[in-house]
């Protein structure tokens, strides 16, 4: 028993170290490019300023070129230094996307969590209303199954894993039938789960496991999101003890459940 | 001492594209002063004392401004706003902090050891950031920093 107990604690070590690494690995890789991705940056919004330049005198400068050199001349400086300048610039704009999703995702896990009981109905409500807009243009109907368990939990983190579990249920509904929200909640022995259900698109089975995979995304790309919402999720819920698992299918609808364990006490951090 | 004395601006940063970057968008504005550009912090202290490679220059009696990064090699930007803000010589010198940190808690240290302003380059607005150091040599041009004893 003791020694079980002994392997128990070396794991536990051993896998904070781990998580530590990762942290100052995801922090350091992120700071760190962007620096080289500054001046990427810099000197392609440089070099437009110079195109510019050349380009406001190019009308003047064409009638003292060849015949033949002025087709080159024209279409390289009206037509292709433009075209890579845009390139460059756009792939600069996404590696910046992924380097602060990476940064948010190590910040998220470092967080100092706030413990306190939570009324969780206010919560909700809360948050659809940041979401009325949405919820509005489409007419859904949102059942919310009051009362909801009270939790013990960080608020900003409810806030944020509700916010992108909901969003996620408002915008990926099928247009071609009225939207279907439903919310409740139950408390366990050890645990108190919530669920968020929604008649919307849903997700193919064989592209489940994308969905919690930082930058992948299922379905049609037809919706404007980076494939980083579930996992920002995901990380707060397990800073809970808890767990984040969805279960759907194509074209009926998607469930979302996620768990936060009882073990929290209010100003202590048991689930970290 | 003269008091038209043009302000020197001490542009310490390791990497040179920066370094350049804020020196093209200085000179963007039409100013006229003397860059001096040093890439890690020893090299910044021993140039504002007159030590190391630059023995005997006592370039703290002259009027400088000092744009500082906080990822330096040898001694980090934080190690020479101390060390520049404790010592009677040269803590009268302004020094804006230009770093691609935008961490609270940088900041906030930053302040607390004495630097004048925090300034973040911002990747995705490179335009405002551009401006920025553009109006900074426009402020430059009319400014009037403390001589040195």
């Amino acid at each position: 028993m003791r020694d079980e107990d002994k392997t128990k604690q070396q794991l536990i070590s051993e896998l904070r170290q781990c998580r530590e690494e990762f942290k100052k690995f995801a922090y350091i890789v992120s700071h760190d490019l962007r620096t080289p991705l500054i001046n990427l940056k810099g000197f392609s919004a440089e070099l437009g300023f110079a195109l510019e330049i050349v380009q406001s005198s190019l009308d003047a400068l064409l009638p003292h070129l060849d015949d033949s050199q002025r087709p080159a001349v024209t279409t390289a400086i009206r037509e292709d230094i433009p075209e890579s300048l845009e390139f460059i610039q756009f792939s600069v704009r996404r590696i910046d996307n992924f380097m602060n999703a990476v940064l948010r995702l190590s910040r998220l896990s470092r967080r100092d969590l706030k413990f306190e009981s939570l009324d969780m109905d206010a919560l909700v409500q809360g948050v659809l209303e940041t979401l009325s807009d949405q919820t509005g243009q489409r007419q859904v109907e949102v059942k919310v199954g009051t009362p909801l368990p009270t939790v013990v939990a960080d608020r900003d983190s409810m806030n944020e894993i509700l916010g992108i579990i909901l969003k996620n249920a408002v915008v990926y509904l099928d247009p071609g039938r009225p939207g279907v929200i439903e919310v409740g909640g139950q408390r366990n022995a050890n645990e108190t789960s919530f669920f968020v259900r929604d008649n919307g698109r849903g997700i193919a089975q064989e592209d489940m496991h994308k969905i919690f995979e930082p930058f992948r995304r299922a379905g049609r790309q037809d919706i404007p999101g980076e494939g980083m919402g579930l996992v920002y999720a995901q990380t707060l819920v397990r800073l809970h003890g808890g767990s984040l698992k969805c279960a759907s299918e194509l074209e009926v609808g998607s469930e979302f459940i996620f768990t936060i364990s009882n073990e929290i006490t209010q100003g202590g951090d048991d689930a970290q | 001492m003269p008091s038209e004395q043009m302000v020197t601006i001490l542009v310490v940063e390791d990497d040179p594209g920066h370094a350049r970057l804020i020196e093209r968008n200085l000179r963007y504005s039409n100013i006229a002063n003397d860059i001096v550009k040093l890439t890690d912090g020893q090299q910044a202290l021993d140039y504002l004392f007159g030590e190391g490679e630059y023995k005997g220059a006592r370039n703290y009696s002259s009027s400088l401004l000092v744009l500082l990064d906080l990822n330096l090699p040898v001694l980090d930007g934080f190690q020479v706003l101390k060390r520049m803000k404790s010592d009677d010589r040269t803590k009268h010198i302004p020094v804006i902090m230009v770093t691609s940190s935008d961490d609270t808690q940088d900041v906030s240290k930053c302040y607390e050891l004495g630097c004048s302003v925090f300034l973040t380059k911002p990747l995705l607005d490179y335009e405002q950031f551009s401006e920025a150091i553009r109006k900074l040599g426009l402020f430059l041009s009319v400014v009037k920093v403390p001589q040195g004893g």
